[in-house]
Order: structure tokens, then C-alpha cells, then sequence
């Protein structure tokens, strides 16, 4: 057992035993608690078990000692008082939960968790610190920035970890000051309130980065399905190539920017025609696009993935009513170009 | 050492432990853990280590026992306790009645199983 563990066990133990002696005069209390002290150490120095092992339960301690010392009290003689008697009432309890195999296994496994404890502190201070700079979004998770530098961030926590190991180091066992505690309170409490600062900045973050393609994506029909392509007909059945599309604002109308997937998910390659200056027209269709398909082997073993052409889709062009017909066909005689590949039924 | 009526050493050595303590500061001055140890070496397994240290407390407080601190180079001090003048009368009066008690007893049990058997 280690000198500092060892008088930590021993300032607790001292603590509970003090508790049950509340009902003695104060300067015999005292008197009695410091040579018990002393006494203690010696024992948890001379032992390898836990004190409460080596010398039985606070409260067995108390009222052995009290009954050996010949201990009467202060204002009650005899038995311990009522908040004594109370008091008895907790620690035996306490002692249930104290005596049991988790208590126990938990209770020997924190000494091993302080020293990580110190490291994520000097870590934690950071990130409130750049919380409270304003650094809300975390950008070089889990780098957290100061004054809008990761690098400053990322020196700010080495040196915070190695001071506040080299405090835990100074603060433990006996000579743990109450302002550490404190410290540690307010780490706690700062770190679950930068949580809440982050948590609600980045939160409709994701929402408007998720939704944006949705918007802002390709033409799509009211039942959702996007439009990736489109193929202009004259009312005979005709493909027309080289179509100019605008909506009522005179706006090209583009299909989408960004990437393309046929039906069944498989991304498209578009190919735009480009103007005079070499810039794409993205308005020009058909637009001339490719989609990569599953080609499936003779044998039907391998599989591989292939650029196959978009094909104009097969439609059925409207029978137009007589009377209509007359004044459509000029328009449609002088602007329409068959493609040699158009395949119209 | 408990039968089931609940009578174990520790109830009969409540009342001895004074001597048991005093006699063993008299062989040498001890600290508070160094006695119990020497107790229970001597055989008195049970005795629990609040009721050395109250009975400890106790016999310094009545001035049959002195102490004094001796500092130690690894680990903690230590309260060493050495037997008064008023320690060793204290130690001949309790041997005498004890002895003339032990005898008694002794006579008693002896009387008792000689009865019984």
C-alpha cells in the first residue's frame, strides 16, 4: 500500500468515525481523532489490506472505542445519542453497499482511473475555453481551436494536460485541496455545457447539408423522381437534337449540376456540347450521356462494369386533332434535325 | 472461540484487556500497532484493534502509561507508549487479583467438571 493512498483511506475512515462521535465534547473528540490518526497510519502501514479489513467497519471502530476507552460523551451518558444513533443507522448501510464485491472492485480500479482522469481535464479546459471563444462548430474535431486556430488549440492542450497532471500530482490523497475539487466540479459542469453549445450549432448544420442536394438537385416529377435528361419531340414522332431549353424567364433550364444517376443508381457521365469559348452548354439537349452497366460474361461468372450510351426512350406521340395539325407542321419542318440513331416507333 | 450463547473471548477479555496491555508495555514500550500485534501473538487472537487503541487512550489518560513520538524515516510516526510508575503499580495490583480471580475460576470449573463427569 502506497503512503498516499494509504492516508487517504485513512483520512476517510477518519471522517466516519469522527461522524460518529459527534455526541462527544469537542476538545476530547478532537484529542481522541488525532492519536487515532496516528494510530491508523501505523496500522495501514503495517498491512497490505484495506483498512476497513484490518480494523473493522467505522462503526464497529466507534462504538468498540467508545466502550473501551470508557468514553461517556458529552451531553448524553450511556448509549449514543439520537443523531449519533442515526448516524449508526447510515453507516451500517453504508457498510452493506461498502462490503460488496462491486464496491470494492470499483472502489480499488479508481486510483488506476485518476491519471486519466488529470489528462482529459487539461483536455476538457480546453475545449470550454474554445467553446466559450466562440468555436462552436469543432472544425478539426477533436482538435479544439482557440481563437480560431487548431494550432494554438492543439499547443493550448498539451499544455493544459501537462499542468493539470503535474497539479493532480501535487493534489492527491491528504493534501488534495478543496479548490481542486472545485476545479473539477467546474470542468464537469463546463464540459456538459459546451456539449449543449456544440450539440446546437452543429445540429442544423446536418439538416441544411443533408437537405441542400434534395433542393437544390435536378428536376425532378412531383412524385419525386428525378428528371436526369430531356428529349424534345416534334408532334410527328421526331427527335429533336439541338434543343435550347428556357424556362418563362428566359433562365436555362438545366437538368443538374451536379451528379447523375439512372434509375437504377448507377451514375451517369454527361458529356456537354461546348460553345464558341469552350464552356459547356448545359442546356442543349438531349444531353449526350453515358451510364455504366453491369455486362454480364458469356459464362456468366464475371461481371463487369461498362459505359453504355443513354437511349432516347420509346414514346408514343399524340394523334393531334385535324384542325391543328396545318399550322404545327411549318414550325415543326423548319427546326427539326432526325438523328440518324433515333429510334422512334 | 464463540459457543451459541454468544460467549467468546471477546466478552471475557473486555475485562482483562488493561492488564493484557499494561503487561505488554512492560516488557517493552510499544506503539499502538506494534502492542496489538504482540497481543495476538501471545494468543489473543480475537482482540480487536478499536478496543486496544481505546484501552490505550484509557490507561494514558488515568497516567498509568506515558508516550512519546518517534519519528519515523519511512512511513508514518509513531506514538510509542511506556509503562509510569503508576503503570507498573497499577500492572502488580491487577496480576494479584487476577491470579487470585484465575485461581478462583479455575477451582470453580475445575469443581464443575469433576461434578460433571
Amino acid at each position: 500500500m502506497t503512503t498516499t493512498t494509504a492516508a487517504g483511506e485513512v483520512n476517510r475512515y477518519l471522517d466516519e468515525v469522527r461522524a460518529l462521535l459527534v455526541d462527544l465534547a469537542e476538545d476530547e473528540r478532537n484529542e481522541l481523532l488525532d492519536d487515532l490518526a496516528i494510530h491508523l497510519r501505523e496500522v495501514a502501514a503495517e498491512t497490505d489490506e484495506p483498512l476497513e479489513r484490518a480494523v473493522g467497519s467505522p462503526a464497529a471502530f466507534a462504538s468498540e472505542l467508545r466502550s473501551s476507552a470508557g468514553l461517556t460523551g458529552g451531553a448524553h451518558t450511556g448509549g449514543p445519542g439520537p443523531v449519533a444513533a442515526a448516524r449508526q443507522r447510515l453507516e451500517r448501510g453504508r457498510r452493506l453497499v461498502s462490503e460488496s464485491g462491486p464496491y470494492r472492485w470499483t472502489r480499488a480500479l479508481l486510483p488506476e482511473l485518476v491519471p486519466g482522469w488529470w489528462v482529459l481535464r487539461g483536455y476538457l479546459v480546453v475545449v470550454v475555453l474554445s467553446v466559450m471563444g466562440g468555436d462552436h462548430h469543432f472544425p478539426h474535431f477533436p482538435v479544439p481551436a482557440l481563437l480560431g486556430s487548431a494550432l494554438l488549440g492543439l499547443v493550448a492542450v498539451a499544455v493544459a494536460i501537462f499542468a493539470s497532471v503535474s497539479l493532480g500530482r501535487r493534489h492527491r490523497g491528504e493534501h488534495r485541496a478543496r479548490w481542486v475539487n472545485v476545479l473539477d466540479v467546474l470542468v464537469v459542469i463546463g464540459t456538459l455545457s459546451a456539449a449543449g453549445a456544440i450539440r446546437q450549432h452543429v445540429g442544423p448544420q446536418y439538416v441544411f447539408s443533408e437537405a441542400a442536394p434534395m433542393s437544390a438537385g435536378p428536376l425532378s416529377h412531383a412524385d419525386g423522381r428525378p428528371i436526369t435528361n430531356l428529349f424534345a419531340y416534334d408532334e410527328a414522332g421526331q427527335l429533336l437534337d439541338g434543343v435550347l431549353l428556357y424556362d418563362q424567364d428566359g433562365r436555362p433550364v438545366v437538368v443538374g449540376d451536379g451528379d447523375l444517376y439512372s434509375d437504377s443508381g448507377l451514375p451517369l457521365e454527361t458529356e456537354y456540347r461546348l460553345d464558341a469559348n469552350g464552356a459547356e452548354i448545359p442546356n442543349l439537349y438531349p444531353l449526350d450521356q453515358r451510364v455504366q452497366e453491369w455486362r454480364y460474361q458469356p459464362d456468366g461468372s464475371e461481371s463487369t462494369l461498362e459505359a453504355q450510351p443513354v437511349r432516347p426512350p420509346a414514346i408514343a406521340p399524340p394523334r393531334l386533332a385535324e384542325s391543328q395539325q396545318q399550322t404545327t407542321t411549318t414550325v415543326s419542318t423548319s427546326s427539326t434535325t432526325a438523328l440518324p440513331t433515333t429510334t422512334v416507333p | 472461540m464463540t459457543d451459541r450463547t454468544g460467549t467468546d473471548t471477546t466478552q471475557l477479555l473486555k475485562g482483562v484487556l488493561d492488564l493484557a496491555v499494561l503487561a505488554v508495555v512492560k516488557d517493552a514500550d510499544g506503539y499502538g500497532y506494534d502492542i496489538l500485534r504482540r497481543l495476538r501473538d501471545a494468543g489473543l487472537e480475537e482482540v480487536g484493534d478499536a478496543s486496544v487503541y481505546g484501552t490505550l487512550r484509557r490507561l494514558f489518560s488515568a497516567g498509568a502509561l506515558s508516550s512519546y513520538v518517534v519519528p519515523s524515516e519511512e512511513g508514518p510516526h509513531r506514538k510509542y507508549y511506556a509503562l509510569t510508575p503508576r503503570g507498573h503499580d497499577l500492572l502488580e495490583r491487577g496480576a494479584k487479583t487476577w491470579r487470585q480471580f484465575a485461581d478462583t475460576l479455575d477451582q470453580l470449573v475445575g469443581t464443575d467438571r469433576k461434578e460433571a463427569a
